[in-house]
């Protein structure tokens, strides 16, 4: 994400400076230190997995197995195949411990005390919370001192901005803004707001505030739960309801914002555009790294989800109710509009029935799409939107100078992950633990400190001149209209017309 | 020109107004029935709320195993059943 400010005439796509990365080693460009530090905490995460594998391990491997055939036999009740399937998810959690798992936290859900948030189950959380900032400050204090910052003066920063990234975390964790789901993004960035435009960011904290390192180490990290093999969790049904569709919404949108409201900011138009049709905060932190977006645009990019998301998840369970459309058309309908996978659990739980588990399955293959998503802008950016050389075209050896580097770091990570998860029972633990047991939690930290960051560097002033005759808003909102005519359409038709048998199993008419 | 008094006044005013937000206004918030019949509902289904990506949501493993039940393959056409043995990484 670039800093520099834009002139705003035209319409057209500005030209646009691109960090030169030949002006410094590479071993101090943000991209490399980004894939070299996610390396060392997969690689760290991998090992304690290995570590943590129980030692009835092959007998469990069997029950699972034996499991996962009892349930596909099983032509009893309802209530047999339930429990069948809770005991296969109680051994999968047995299979997939991880060492780490006790020693990366953040704080949980309270509701009148925030010192509530510091414990679960008895259990303080302090410890691992501050293992993993121990753990993040030498990661990143390794990169700054690459990049010639003072260790000691970086230090002190970081733990000033790990101090208000908790801090987010706590005001997230409040139960009615929880389960509203106003993110810790949101919290993360007005914390950092409110500090530089009152009493200013000082220099120190002001040096230990890398955004673009905290957010594309994040995606790296992402890379591991995006599994390609989920994108058949439901079939050619959920395939063309979450991988036809989204595409179609995103391009379009996009297409308006340049063409009809001629959006000045060709980044902050896809980076909403990206956001409102794929997955919200994740889709826009993966496409406002991959087009350079600017700070202010991702984060106002979020924050019109986060309100979008909290008005749909509130109406969208009326409507669904109100038209009859039932679970499993109405689960689809939500789980392809709603942003966020919390606010589809949350809005479809409240229809009843399948909704939830065709809502979130949905949402979850949607979340596999921003793999390519981040992959294609990248391209298009470098190719397109990037400035020529006195109206040449750039050669090939320019393309790949300008090519966010991390991407392909991203997709790596994706690609062996994904891999790992098909080669049977026991890879499915090992992904499960590396995810779940440590990487799952770091990547969230990453993106905390990553939109502290950009608060702390961010001025109202900014966000002024980018909401000038309202334009994101109306590109969020006509393009989330086409969104829910388009995702509405694709599920009638997928489950009532091309193939009613599957809506018939997920549980409809 | 903002002074600097006027600017660290704002910035105490604001950390005041969200300690009576989140100290005050919020867990009484959190009493209301609709809000609490909310709060109970997800809990009670187990729903982050605030779960960014699906490896966030609690439920996602249970969700993920009721729907390959429900939509894969029956009896009449298995799958290749993949040994923990045969794993590179988890041989045995």
């Amino acid at each position: 994400m670039k800093q520099e400010h834009r002139g705003e005439s035209s319409g057209l796509p500005e030209p646009r400076k691109v960090a030169n990365p030949r002006d410094k080693p590479w071993y101090q460009v943000d991209d490399f230190l980004a894939m070299g530090i996610a390396s060392c905490l997969l690689l760290f995460a991998l090992l304690a997995a290995l570590a943590s594998r129980p030692a009835d391990r092959v007998a469990l491997h069997e029950k699972l197995d034996q499991l996962t055939q009892s349930i596909r036999v099983a032509d009893g009740s309802e209530e047999i195949t339930q429990s069948l399937i809770a005991q296969k998810t109680e051994i999968e959690k047995k299979l997939a411990g991880n060492l780490l798992k006790p020693w990366i936290g953040k704080p949980g859900e309270w509701e009148s005390n925030p010192s509530e948030a510091l414990v679960v189950k008895g259990k303080s959380l302090v410890p691992s919370i501050l293992f993993t900032g121990g753990l993040l400050l030498a990661c990143f204090a390794v990169a700054a001192t690459l990049q010639k910052e003072p260790t000691a003066r970086f230090a002190f920063g970081f733990a000033t901005l790990f101090a208000l990234a908790l801090a987010s975390y706590l005001l997230a964790g409040q139960a009615v803004i929880k389960h509203y789901n106003l993110e810790y993004a949101l919290w993360a960035v007005l914390l950092g707001l409110l500090i530089s435009n009152t009493i200013g960011t000082p220099s120190w904290l002001r040096s230990a505030a890398r955004t673009e390192l905290f957010i594309k180490t994040g995606l790296v990290l992402l890379g591991a739960e995006v599994l390609i093999n989920k994108l058949l969790a439901l079939g050619l049904p959920g395939v063309l309801i979450s991988w036809v569709t989204t595409p179609i919404v995103l391009i379009t949108t996009y297409w308006f914002g340049q063409r009809i409201l001629r959006i000045p900011s060709p980044s902050l138009n896809m980076v909403i555009s990206a956001d409102m049709s794929v997955c919200g905060v994740s889709a826009a932190v993966a496409t406002a790294a991959a087009c350079r977006a600017k700070k202010e645009e991702l984060s106002l990019a979020i924050g019109l989800s986060l309100i979008f998301t909290v008005v749909s998840m509130v109406l969208q369970p009326m409507v669904v109710r109100a038209s009859g459309m039932g679970p499993v058309i109405g689960g689809a309908w939500i789980g392809g509009t709603i942003d966020s996978t919390g606010a589809v659990a949350a809005a479809s739980e409240l229809v009843g029935g399948a909704a939830k588990d065709v809502a979130a399955t949905i949402k979850m293959i949607q979340n596999i799409l921003i793999g390519v998503i981040s992959f294609a802008v990248a391209v298009y950016w470098t190719w397109k939107m990037e400035p020529r050389n006195d109206g040449v075209k750039p050669s090939g050896s320019e393309i790949w100078r300008r090519f966010p580097k991390f991407v392909l770091g991203f997709l790596a990570v994706s690609l062996l992950m994904s891999w790992l998860q098909t080669q049977g029972t026991s890879g499915k633990a090992m992904v499960s633990s590396v995810v779940d047991g440590a990487t799952k939690s770091i990547r969230e930290w990453c993106f905390c400190l990553g939109f502290v960051s950009i608060g702390l560097e961010s001025n109202f002033r900014e966000y002024r001149q980018m909401l000038a005759a309202g334009k994101p808003v109306v590109l969020y909102v006509c393009g989330q209209t086409l969104n829910l005519i388009l995702s509405f359409l694709m599920a009638w038709l997928v489950f009532t017309q091309w193939f009613p048998e599957v809506a018939k199993s997920l549980g409809g008419p | 020109m903002r002074t600097s008094r006027w600017k660290t006044s704002t910035f105490m005013g604001c950390l005041a107004a969200m300690a009576i937000v989140w100290g005050w206004i919020l867990p009484r918030l959190a009493t209301f029935d609709a809000v609490r019949s909310r709060i109970e509902t997800n809990r009670k289904a187990g729903i982050n709320p605030t779960a960014v990506f699906y490896t966030d949501h609690p439920t996602m493993p249970d969700i993920e195993n009721r729907i390959e039940n429900r939509i894969g393959p029956r009896p009449s056409a298995p799958r290749p059943q993949p040994s923990p043995q045969g794993s590179i990484l988890w041989r045995e």
